[in-house]
């Protein structure tokens, strides 16, 4: 198949799109954190940006895609990208230069990782942020990525599909984040007005770019530009309107007052929703399926915080984890031949229960390996060089103890 | 009433006052009406047995006791005082828990940094 122009114009601009969606993560997180400790989830954000785009061109990139041994790992045709083809295709994206799909899928392997940083914010260690997003790149989203995306990924033979990364990203990073808030321990004061945002209307302009973001993420992950990307774009958006309706009305029962920062974490929900389906399902289904992953992830982040007092500061564990689970299993439901030819119909469309066996195979091979496998990772961390800063550190303020920098100067 | 020089030896009192920061806009423009020859307004926070003011996270409310008010500071000479306090009184008031309160207190030294004018002042 030749290269085509307009798939190739579009994939480079969806590439842009999904690059800010990290320094957009950081402000969103960094306004619903004290102001103190806002300069340091942006520069773990931002440095994330740099180190992980790093690692995936050295190594990921070959780990998830390459010739797959076994089904287990990529092969190391193409370490350091040499060898990926700038003026021919590869065969997961036929009609766009290797590079460019390279490129693309090197932005979600950014990403990935830090959503975690909303989870450890305002208590971890600079230096073992950055061992741990490394580590869990290498051990868990690599391997990850290649079972359910890669040729011959086990996940991907059994029939597990995951259009732009529900089991992969959403799930797997958002169990992540709960182990390792389980592993950090609560922040000190966790539970009062002592931990209340700092600047609300820096988050919203944090979750404007993300929404934004997320056109390039969803409707960029066909690899191709017209019917299938417009479809996914409106799924995008109408997912995304939806989630933040169901978590202003919630806000609004639960404190009488309709509540900002449940708006824009709405939005979100509705957003990660979508995102493994985006591509398999019609907006109508979309509109039901945004609503029932904000009800979900509404009583999750209650169960999460308020029951079982995990302090996954930003609550990535229900936003994005529970999120992905609910947005992954509805694939099984409600995914649809006549949206896609490339999928089986789901329980809901006439399909049988055989998509939705793989889907719950996805998924929960997504939870045991990101919560468990950043439990150990965490442990290891924490044990050799320690995961949390000290108590006094803590007092005073990560942007002073570990950058020796202020966000807001007086 | 005719605004006085702030060295004239008669100016001995500061009063401060902590009010509604949402009737901060109207309380300064009224004060101006009373011959008063500047001001300092200080944002505050902090409690007292007024209400609480409750915030929310993502619809759970979390009890946030430090409230936003608005201090003045301003240096008038005893005759002032009174127009000051009912202006104050007058424009600052609801009737309701959180209005505020009013401090008046002897000044012992002025001085003008630009002439370094120091007048001792005798509470004789």
């Amino acid at each position: 198949m030749p290269l085509d122009a307009s798939d190739t114009t579009w994939i480079i601009v969806a590439t842009g799109l999904v690059m800010m969606m990290t320094p957009a993560l950081g402000f969103f997180e960094a306004g619903l954190l004290r102001s103190k400790n806002s300069l340091s989830v942006i520069m773990q954000t931002f440095s994330g940006l740099a180190i992980l785009s790093a690692l995936w061109f050295i190594l990921g990139f070959t780990m998830v895609y390459g010739q797959t041994l076994s089904g287990i790992i990529g092969g190391s045709d193409w370490l350091f990208f040499n060898g990926v083809p700038h003026e021919e295709a590869l065969s997961y994206a036929p009609t766009i230069p290797g590079i460019t799909f390279a490129s693309y899928m090197m932005m979600l392997a950014v990403i990935t990782p830090l959503l975690m940083t909303g989870a450890i914010a305002e208590r971890t260690k600079w230096s073992a942020f950055l061992v741990l997003m490394i580590a869990w790149s290498i051990f868990i989203y690599y391997p990850l990525a290649h079972w359910v995306w890669g040729k011959g990924g086990w996940l991907a033979q059994i029939g597990v599909f995951d259009f732009a990364g529900g089991i992969v990203i959403h799930t797997s990073a958002g169990m992540s984040s709960l182990a390792a808030a389980i592993v950090l321990k609560r922040r000190k004061n966790f539970g009062t007005a002592l931990l209340l945002p700092h600047n609300i209307p820096l988050a919203v302009i944090g979750a404007s770019l993300l929404w934004l973001g997320w056109f390039g993420f969803n409707a960029g992950s066909g690899f191709i530009t017209g019917a299938l990307a417009s479809n996914v774009l409106l799924v995008t958006h109408i997912g995304s309107a939806m989630g933040a309706i169901v978590w202003m009305l919630l806000s609004w029962k639960r404190s009488g007052r309709a509540s900002l920062t449940a708006v824009i974490n709405g939005a979100l929900v509705g957003l990660v929703a979508v995102t493994p389906s985006a591509a398999y399902i019609t907006a109508q289904n979309a509109f039901f399926l945004a609503i029932i992953a904000g009800l979900i992830s509404y009583f999750a982040m209650i169960l999460f915080k308020e029951k079982l007092k995990i302090d996954d500061a930003l609550d990535v564990g229900a936003v994005h984890g529970v999120t992905g689970i609910t947005g992954s299993l509805a694939v099984g439901f409600i995914a649809s031949n006549a949206i896609n030819h490339s999928v089986p119909n789901g329980l809901l469309m006439g399909g049988g229960p055989a998509l939705l066996q793989a889907q719950a195979i996805g998924v929960g091979v997504a939870i045991i390996l990101g919560f468990g496998g950043t439990l150990i990772i965490s442990k290891i961390i924490n044990k050799i060089m320690g995961l949390r800063v000290k108590e006094a550190e803590e007092d005073i303020c990560l942007d002073i103890t570990q950058h020796a920098e202020k966000a807001y100067l007086e | 009433m005719r605004r006085r020089h702030i060295w004239s030896d008669d100016i001995v009192k500061k009063i401060d006052a902590i009010i509604r920061t949402e009737l901060l806009p109207i309380v300064k423009e009224q004060l101006k009406n009373t011959g008063i020859n500047g001001m300092t307004v200080y944002s505050v926070s902090g409690w007292s047995r007024g209400k609480d003011e409750v915030l929310q996270w993502k619809g759970h409310l979390i009890v946030h006791d430090f409230i936003a008010k608005s201090k003045l500071e301003i240096i008038v000479s005893d005759e002032q005082v009174n127009a000051v306090i009912d202006t104050i009184g007058k424009y600052a008031r609801t009737g309701e828990h959180g209005d505020g309160i009013i401090f008046v207190l002897p000044v012992e030294r002025a001085i003008n940094i630009k002439t370094m004018d120091d007048r001792d002042r005798a509470f004789e």
